[in-house]
């Protein structure tokens, strides 16, 4: 049975716009914490948050989240 | 406090001092429970052990009402009290984690209580409270303290 992993590109983004973790918390309301944990794969965030992270970064959520295969 | 990240950071600390408190609690009933079954003088070292737990569980529990929530702009409350993240998933996954096991040892006990006639209910039920608020407390720690990462790079 294949299961499907969420991946994201936060670091990636976050590099991009020069932003500290505490910044991007700062910017989208919620606490570095999660901000942290899901950069790392330990949180997967609400339809809220990722909104909000697509709205902070201008793309479309889709190029900061994507589900990837693993056996 | 009207920064949305001070809100964020207020409302996981929240969610700290809850399970603290609860903590407590837990303390105070396993106190209690062992004072059923123990005999003078330790039954005096364990209602003063007691009295104490249940002290500093007031304070927390007031700490968190007075100068955690009361200090929020009430027009905010709302949002501070639905605050999603990472802490707020937590505090639901220790929740649940703790009904669980409550409900396994309800199983065990109910016909455990009725075997030792010789125990007082009372045993088993600050037992089981004791047992509910401390998976649930402990669990929300040990989430939490294996949550926290470095903050990383940021050069592109």
């Amino acid at each position: 049975m294949h299961e499907v992993e969420l991946h994201n590109r936060i670091r990636v983004f976050r590099a991009e716009h020069r932003l500290s973790q505490s910044d991007l918390a700062e910017q989208i309301g919620v606490s570095r914490k999660t901000i942290s944990t899901i950069e790392v794969g330990r949180f997967v965030p609400s339809t809220t948050i990722a909104l909000l992270l697509a709205r902070r970064f201008g793309v479309p959520v889709e190029e900061i989240f994507s589900l990837e295969q693993s056996n | 406090m009207t920064s949305p990240t001070a809100l964020a950071e207020a409302a996981d600390r929240r969610w700290h001092l809850l399970a603290t408190a609860l903590l407590l609690i837990a303390c105070k009933a396993g106190i209690s429970a062992a004072a059923v079954l123990a005999e003078p003088p330790i039954t005096t070292y364990l209602d003063w052990a007691e009295m104490a737990t249940a002290l500093a569980a007031l304070a927390v529990a007031l700490w968190l009402l007075f100068f955690k929530f009361m200090k929020v702009p009430a027009h905010l409350r709302h949002r501070f009290l639905n605050m999603e993240g990472f802490v707020a998933s937590t505090i639901q996954k220790a929740f649940k984690l703790s009904w669980l096991v409550t409900f396994v040892a309800l199983t065990i006990l109910a016909p455990a209580s009725r075997r030792f006639t010789t125990i007082p209910g009372e045993f088993f039920m600050q037992s089981l409270l004791a047992l509910m608020l401390g998976v649930f407390s402990v669990a929300f720690f040990l989430m939490n303290a294996s949550g926290e990462e470095d903050e990383g790079p940021i050069d592109a």
